[in-house]
């Protein structure tokens, strides 16, 4: 492969792990727990900041203003954006889920994305406005100065996070704590008078899946070294929740044909295209194909591409006939001599 | 856990409802609303549409909060107490409709209601252990036990979803004591069920009340009360008018005319 093909493949593949991270933290979210957190991106985006400003060093020596100013070696920054963006979800999730139902949810999430971006890019202190953070340090730089050795040797980090954040996303899926999150998103209610926490429940999964999204932003601008407003509009939630939706949500392996079919797909097949028109109609048009794609889906395929395995457990001793329980229950109201369905299609 | 069954002494009360009273803006959904409900009983409440009955049950179950009164389960004041800690606690209720996790098969519908597992702690699915699945698998036994008692077992691995309505009411029936509960409160559990299934609950009711567990019924149908209530308590627009045996209650002129005949 020629360097520019290097170069191309190893930035593909970074994205493509940064989205995959992405959309299984929106999975465990919204795909198994049921909850609509369209402000999904601002915890990614948070991720990012938190990694700039832990590796960017004083403010003062520069020319972008922002906030702390350390200079910390990998892997805190990496840590340290999964533990604040898992604080700020328990925050947004402790000011909103107790009182919220889903839609509404959906709505105040909404425009918490939309007031996180405009404070972002209002208060130039925090992290320089709308001008964003700019060489934010590379975390392996100092192991090799080939750039197509470095991309891959990110590219392997990438995917190291990515492999850790699905295994993790597999285990609690398939686990009774899945479940359990499962049947919140099917029936609250029910799932409380069984004795669910329901709220304690959705606040943990309002914490992972920012954790989760907090390290996408991590891996994210440690590789493109550069984070802005501009980089997590609100619309990017949407991006990742088709991908989603597309991919199969509350599966395993659904964020991961999702994402890599919906944004990084759509975007680099669409990049080979012709110009046609105004050089901005491509791009435009991406979006009004990401949003019918999403209705077409909803509509007809609404399990997505890999949808949701049905559960079955595995017979594990030969079953008890039902003369057994006959015995064991005498007045459970079958008539003694009855024959049991199974019994009698066994025959 | 199913031991507490034994534990229950019959005839003491495990609910006891005083003077509840629950406003929804200016309606009186339920006015001083006291009665009791003790182990190895099963306690009917009856009454027309709008009598509070379903109310009153939601503030025994911790879904409601009553403006007054209060909620003793087992001679422990839980009036504040959240829902999921009821449950916890063994008082366990059914809901009148949609009470399923619709994508869940039948046999996980149950596994959800087990109290204390492990794997629902992220602390146990943090390490590797076998902790959790050796217990999950006991779970799922026990489970498969309840759905042969009640003739569920060939729809182990349908989604909840797909069941018939009587079939969703057994669920509702089994998932409740997959629970582990030393109170049961069941919302009209005979709805959209055919008279056969109808009566086949009722011997199931008999049972669990036999084997200790206080049962409070919410129920429309008078069939189903005279079949198994030893103690009825009729309600209408939001009080209790009259409490007794059935028969008692159809002598009582006023029971008869704001419910049994009207």
């Amino acid at each position: 492969m020629s360097s520019a093909w290097q170069f191309y493949v190893a930035t593909l593949l970074v994205y493509a792990f940064v989205y995959i991270i992405a959309v299984t933290g929106l999975n465990l979210q919204f795909g198994v727990t049921g909850i609509y957190n369209f402000a999904f991106i601002m915890f990614q985006a948070c991720g990012a900041y938190t990694t700039a400003v832990l590796t960017l060093g004083r403010s003062t020596k520069s020319f972008q203003h922002f906030i702390l100013g350390y200079s910390l070696p990998f892997p805190i920054p990496l840590i340290a954006s999964g533990l604040v963006s898992g604080a700020l979800g328990l925050v947004v999730g402790a000011l909103t889920v107790r009182r919220l139902r889903a839609d509404y949810l959906a709505i105040v999430m909404l425009v918490v994305s939309l007031i996180a971006t405009a404070l972002t890019t209002d208060a130039t202190g925090l992290f320089n406005g709308a001008q964003g953070l700019a060489l934010i340090p590379q975390p392996f730089a100092s192991i090799t100065s080939s750039t197509i050795a470095y991309n891959w040797l990110y590219v392997g980090f990438a995917g190291l996070v990515c492999v850790g954040t699905c295994l993790a996303v597999r285990r609690v899926i398939g686990s009774p704590l899945g479940r359990a999150l499962r049947a919140v998103r099917e029936n609250d209610a029910a799932a409380s008078a069984l004795g669910k926490n329901v709220t304690a429940l959705r606040l943990g999964m309002f914490a992972a899946g920012g954790c989760i999204a907090g390290l996408s932003g991590s891996v994210l601008v440690g590789f493109i070294q550069v984070w802005s407003p501009s980089s997590w509009l609100y619309g990017e939630t949407f991006v990742l929740f088709t991908a989603l939706v597309v991919g199969g949500a509350a599966s395993n392996l659904g964020p991961v044909v999702g994402a890599v079919i919906v944004p990084v797909g759509l975007a680099e097949g669409t990049r080979y295209l012709p110009q046609i028109g105004a050089p901005t109609l491509v791009p435009s048009l991406e979006w009004i194909v990401i949003g019918v794609m999403l209705l077409l889906f909803l509509w007809f395929w609404p399990g997505g591409i890999v949808p949701e395995r049905k559960r079955k457990f595995p017979q594990t001793e030969p079953r008890k006939t039902a003369s057994h329980i006959l015995v064991e229950l005498p007045n459970d109201g079958l008539q003694p001599g009855a024959v049991p369905v199974r019994e009698a299609t066994r025959r | 856990m199913s031991g507490q069954l034994m534990a229950v002494d019959r005839g003491l009360p495990v609910i006891q409802v005083t003077g509840v009273s629950c406003v929804f803006g200016g309606l009186r959904a339920v006015d001083d609303v006291s009665f009791s409900a003790p182990a190895g009983r099963i306690t009917g409440l009856i009454g027309p549409n709008g009598a509070g009955k379903s109310t009153t049950l939601g503030v025994v179950a911790g879904s409601v909060r009553p403006a007054a009164g209060s909620v003793l389960y087992k001679g422990r004041d839980i009036t504040s107490w959240p829902s999921y800690r009821r449950a916890r606690q063994g008082l366990v209720r059914t809901f009148q409709m949609r009470g399923e996790f619709d994508h869940l098969t039948l046999l996980e519908n149950l596994l959800v209601a087990a109290p204390g597992q492990l794997g629902e702690k992220a602390r146990w699915l943090a390490v590797p252990g076998k902790r959790w699945r050796s217990q999950e698998r006991a779970l799922v036994e026990k489970a498969r036990e309840l759905l042969e008692r009640f003739e569920l077992s060939e729809r182990e691995d349908a989604y909840a979803s797909e069941l018939s309505g009587g079939q969703r009411r057994l669920m509702e029936l089994a998932r409740a004591l997959m629970a582990d509960p030393s109170a049961l409160l069941l919302d009209e559990p005979m709805a959209g069920v055919n008279p056969t299934l109808g009566r086949r609950l009722g011997e199931h009711l008999l049972e669990l009340a036999r084997s200790g567990l206080a049962i409070i019924l919410v129920e429309h149908e008078l069939r189903l009360i005279e079949q198994v209530c030893d103690h009825v308590v009729a309600m209408a627009q939001g009080r209790v008018i009259a409490e007794g045996t059935m028969a008692a209650l159809r002598e009582q002129a006023e029971v008869v005319d704001a419910y049994i005949v009207g």
